[in-house]
């Protein structure tokens, strides 16, 4: 599995007649989203295809986190990145803007039954506002004074967070407030704040592209299917209207937004079990896949790195020593971001399953050296010389004496290690492999349903690592065979 | 059969360089027995890591037979000096044949089942080859030990406190495995501090003391 990602990542890179566009599906309604689970959705799926379209190729959506889209963009994992991508002038200078496909303000969703709900920006002066980070609420929210709450999770929490009273009013741009502010208990103030920009983000160094992008943006308002489109997902502002340089609306029912209205609320299953659980089937594989090959690696270094600190050269056990505390002492998610979106900078550029199977092996490495040293330092000392007067090799003694009697201490901590990396495998999704964790994200935007899909995806992991704590006991168990009485 | 020779060995260690064998000198022909007494502290389990290559000794020689070994290359001595551990040193892990076997297959030697099975018949193991080494008593693992080292054809046979784990009835058993390697000629050195063993073996006997080693009397000790 992960050998044939691998190569299909390494095609891709190479095709030309691709426009790859970088996205979070996680990020949800009106953007991009699945619906049904395995089929995306989004007024942005729908820009990126007619782009694609009007430039001779094919869009091909490749998923990133979020908060990665734009370093992933500057690795050249992807072409252009469609996402809601506010145009500032910081990201002008550092990257090639085209001109903005939409266009309209902030807008300020509060509780129904709150006496107090803020009005106006003035209000908000130490009031507790939820938002999402690094946006232009985010900046007009600290201009305010407020006291703001940033969400890293989906654009669903800030409202949940809102209904249930543990912030007092949520600021976010006005697609966002339509799509996931709608709830009973919730309404959202009917004047907007200041105005914000989307625009397609292509590499600084890709003027030519971003020209065409601008020249197909123009073709799509002169033949009116942007307008069109904008309108069919009740996105149509005037803002939009004046920077689109259109004078008549579009008219028109807003189809996709009446339909999501209508299936908020019907919960998770109203698709039906099986694409739900096809999506889940797959997480669950390739957090597996991604989990024991990471596993393997980190089980094979472990005990070489061991090895070297218990009976190697002393430079080659200091050497040793100053990997496990690397590794130990640093943060997982620090490692992966740094393999994959720093290690190009020296010229080295993996594939996303590449850079998540290593950065988990090398770091789980640490782990297991230790436990494997303990193991090692368990067995008596003149264990090695009964071997060594039988004219053993060092070698030959620590690979037929010390070694198997050392696994028998070493083991039972390794299948706890397993399960911890199992749990830990689900930050590769910041290298855009999209595995069981998620997964669940990706499902739970699109159909708003947090607490089941979350009960299902915990017993999903627990049915992975249940089989591994059971073979972890019948080895255990053959290992300590000598240790019982009779044979 | 070949002869053990100690000349003048000398072993220093710590800091201080304190000679914990200071001038050792002993021949044991093929066939014969040295029992070395002396109270504990005195260095015997010292020499015998010597003989047996575990540790470097400082000046002096060893020599077996025409095999004569020098300060710098005393790891020679391992795999050619059997010596039976105070406390056994069984691997555990491994059955009483294949403790047996462990070495001499290793080595590549064509049929190291064969002569380990000699031995263990010899010594009344022969319905124990499968058996864990947790299973046995502490006499049984002596013998496993006896027959582990013999089956690496050692030039000479190393005992240390071979009766301080046994049950008294057991320890009189030593003496008639001494007597059995002896038939085989071997040179055995055994390290002691018990008297009954010692007045029951027909053996030249010694004592360490200062780092020295001092010929004793017959029917001394």
């Amino acid at each position: 599995m992960s050998v044939s990602a691998l190569l299909a990542s390494v095609a891709l890179a190479a095709a030309p007649s691709e426009l790859r566009w970088g996205a979070d599906a996680e990020g949800g309604a009106p953007y991009i989203f699945e619906q049904p689970p395995g089929h995306l959705r989004g007024f942005e799926v729908e820009l990126a295809e007619l782009l694609a379209r009007r430039l001779g190729r094919s869009a091909r959506h490749v998923q990133g986190p979020f908060a990665e889209l734009l370093p992933l963009l500057e690795r050249g994992d992807v072409d252009v990145v469609i996402n809601g991508i506010e145009a500032t002038e910081d990201r002008a200078r550092a990257f090639a803007l085209t001109r903005p496909y939409w266009a309209g303000p902030e807008r300020l969703t509060v509780r129904r039954d709150d006496p107090a709900a803020p009005a106006t920006l003035g209000d908000l002066r130490g009031r507790r506002v939820g938002t999402l980070p690094g946006t232009l609420a985010e900046r007009m929210l600290r201009a305010a004074g407020a006291d703001v709450r940033t969400y890293d999770g989906g654009q669903e929490d800030p409202y949940r967070d809102l209904a249930l009273g543990r912030t007092d009013a949520v600021l976010l741009d006005a697609p966002i407030a339509l799509y996931y502010g709608e709830r009973p208990e919730l309404t959202t103030v009917p004047q907007g704040f200041g105005e914000l920009r989307y625009a397609v983000v292509a590499r600084a160094s890709d003027r030519a592209l971003r020209d065409a992008l601008d020249d197909a943006l123009a073709s799509l308002v002169q033949d009116g299917s942007l307008p069109a489109l904008l309108q069919r997902w009740g996105l149509w502002t005037d803002a939009s209207a004046r920077v689109l340089g259109v004078t008549a609306p579009p008219g028109g029912p807003s189809g996709e937004l009446e339909r999501w209205r209508a299936r908020s609320g019907d919960g998770v299953w109203a698709v039906g079990a099986g694409p739900v659980l096809r999506a889940i089937g797959r997480g669950a594989a390739v957090t597996l896949a991604i989990s024991v090959a990471a596993m393997g690696l980190a089980v094979m270094l472990g005990a070489v790195l061991a090895l070297a600190r218990v009976y190697g050269p002393r430079p080659l056990a200091a050497m040793a020593l100053g990997y496990v505390e690397l590794f130990r002492g640093t943060p997982l998610l620090l490692q992966l971001i740094v393999v994959y979106y720093g290690l190009p900078e020296l010229g080295v550029r993996l594939s996303p399953w590449v850079a998540g199977w290593l950065a988990l092996g090398l770091n789980y490495a640490a782990a297991e050296a230790e436990n494997d040293r303990a193991g090692l330092l368990a067995v008596p000392r003149s264990q090695m010389d009964a071997a060594r007067v039988l004219g053993l090799g060092r070698w030959q003694a620590v690979r037929h004496v010390v070694a198997p009697q050392a696994m028998r201490v070493a083991l039972p901590p390794v299948t706890n290690d397993f399960i911890a990396l199992l749990k830990d495998s689900s930050l590769v999704s910041v290298v855009t492999v999209t595995e069981l964790t998620k997964t669940y994200g990706t499902l739970a935007a699109a159909t708003r349903d947090h607490l089941g899909l979350g009960l299902l995806v915990g017993a999903v992991y627990l049915l992975l690592g249940l089989p591994f704590a059971r073979l972890s006991r019948w080895v255990e168990r053959r290992l300590a065979a000598h240790l019982e009485v009779s044979r | 059969m070949s002869a053990l020779r100690i000349e003048e060995l000398v072993r220093r260690v710590g800091r201080e360089r304190l000679a914990v064998l200071d001038g050792v000198s002993l021949e044991v022909a093929a066939g014969n027995v040295a029992v070395v007494l002396g109270p504990s502290g005195s260095g015997k389990s010292t020499l015998l890591r010597c003989l047996a290559g575990l540790e470097p000794f400082d000046a002096g020689r060893v020599a077996l037979g025409a095999l004569e070994v020098s300060p710098a290359r005393h790891a020679v001595l391992l795999g050619r000096v059997g010596l039976v551990f105070q406390s056994m040193e069984l691997f555990p892990h491994l059955s009483v044949l294949e403790n047996c076997t462990l070495a001499p297959r290793l080595r590549g030697e064509a049929e190291p089942e064969r002569e380990a099975r000699a031995w263990l018949e010899r010594l009344g193991l022969a319905d124990r080859e499968e058996a864990w080494p947790q299973s046995l008593s502490g006499g049984e693992k002596q013998r496993v030990a006896i027959a582990r080292a013999l089956s690496c054809h050692p030039s000479a046979l190393l005992w240390d406190e071979p009766t301080s784990a046994l049950d008294p009835e057991r320890k009189r058993e030593v003496a008639a495995h001494v007597e059995a390697v002896r038939s085989r000629g071997i040179p055995q050195v055994v390290v002691t501090h018990d008297a009954e063993l010692s007045g029951a073996l027909e053996a030249d006997r010694y004592r360490l003391g200062d780092g020295r080693l001092t010929r004793l009397a017959n029917g001394a000790g």
